[in-house]
């Protein structure tokens, strides 16, 4: 092998050199290609996933309107006793307004359902002696000044006197858990 | 005066150490090294311009999926917020359905008594499972002759805001103890397989 043979031989490594580069580039590019073609696909999923949730979240929010609309009717009027201690100066100040002979009040705390906005309540019973139309008067007002309450049971019997009545009640205000 | 060409040749001696030529073959061989560098120059460059823009758009994609994914958990969290809000929502419905205030139905049966008849005792309770439904208790004092006259003028007054249910009544000397289950007309819609039981008279 003469230098000549050997000028051959070095021009054909580098010629060989150049072709690998291309060769690498071209692998590079390929590799960087699959990459974005899986981005893409991921992409498309993402957004079809995205308007999926949209539309689920927009038919969820029409479905509910009218429950939603009606807890923020509600909310406040619950969110204005907190405690059992508040429900139960509220109930003391209602009887206290309606000013009638109260034979006995009780208060106590009752479960309602555990995990629910409404998991406990302060549950009065009271019992009144007094004129019917008072009585009736009060209860009225009660139920109306204080929506949130839920009379769970009520019994009049006849009182003491022959004018008035004895009336037994069992009410409920729940606490609000916001 | 010019000297030919041949002559001049005739002077020269001979070259030591020139090297016998290649073989026509090989003169392909620097034929393919230009034609490699060449063609290597140019796909080399636009296989780099071409990952260029590729890794572009890979920055493009990877800023729409996390556009995307931050938008779904934006709705992910407006969604378990509003379903948060949907069950406070059955709650405070399903309380509020249930605390119908019970004044106006004890006035209504209070003044359904008429003036032959009295009102011993009367309760109202709310059923602890279903608080819209309530059982309503009451003992009617009048002469026997109207005692079922005002009972009927009673469950009439009560019928016009509720559905009586299994009403039992029993008649004894002038008195009705009388005990039925009012269920809400709303609540009532929605269970269309309970149809009003047919009154249960118990007269001893």
């Amino acid at each position: 092998m003469n230098r000549k043979h050997i000028a051959l031989l070095l021009i054909g490594i580098c010629g060989f050199l150049f072709i690998q580069i291309a060769m690498m580039a071209r692998k590079e590019r390929d590799k960087t290609a699959l990459t974005a073609n899986s981005l893409q696909a991921e992409e498309i999923a993402e957004r079809t996933s995205l308007t999926a949730s949209a539309t689920q979240l927009n038919t969820l929010q029409k479905s509910s309107e009218t429950l939603i609309t009606f807890l923020d009717q509600w909310e406040p009027l619950l969110e204005a006793v907190k405690t059992g201690d508040s429900a139960e100066v509220q109930f003391i100040s209602k009887i206290r307004d309606g000013n009638l002979v109260t034979l006995s009040q009780r208060f106590e705390t009752v479960q309602l359902k555990a995990g629910s906005a409404l998991p406990t309540a302060t549950r009065a019973q009271l019992t009144f002696e007094d004129n019917y139309a008072r009585l009736m008067n009060w209860l009225g007002g009660l139920e109306e000044n204080l929506p949130t309450v839920r009379v769970n049971s009520l019994k009049i019997t006849q009182g003491t006197r022959p004018q008035d009545v004895r009336m037994e009640l069992t009410v409920d205000q729940p606490i609000y858990r916001p | 005066m010019q000297i030919p060409r041949r002559i001049i040749d005739d002077f020269k001696n001979d070259r030591k150490g020139i090297l016998p030529p290649l073989k026509p073959i090989l003169r392909l061989v620097p034929m393919l090294f230009y034609l490699a560098a060449a063609s290597a120059f140019v796909l080399t460059t636009l296989f780099i311009v071409h990952t260029g823009i590729l890794k572009s758009n890979i920055e493009v994609y990877n800023a729409g999926i996390a556009d995307a994914k931050a938008q779904i958990a934006n709705m992910a969290a407006e969604r378990a917020k509003l379903e948060l809000r949907i069950l406070k929502a059955t709650d405070v419905q399903a309380w509020v359905e249930g605390s119908r205030p019970l004044q106006p139905l004890a006035v209504a049966v209070s003044r359904s008594i008429g003036d032959n008849a009295t009102l011993g005792d009367l309760k109202l309770t709310r059923d602890e499972q279903s608080p819209a439904t309530l059982t309503l208790t009451m003992k009617l004092g009048s002469a026997s002759a109207t005692s079922r006259q005002q009972l009927d003028l009673t469950t009439a007054s009560i019928a016009k805001d509720y559905r009586l249910v299994q009403p039992q009544q029993t008649f004894s000397q002038g008195e009705v103890d009388y005990r039925v289950t009012l269920v809400n007309p709303a609540q009532a819609t929605n269970d269309p397989e309970e149809e009003p039981a047919p009154p249960a008279t118990n007269t001893p």
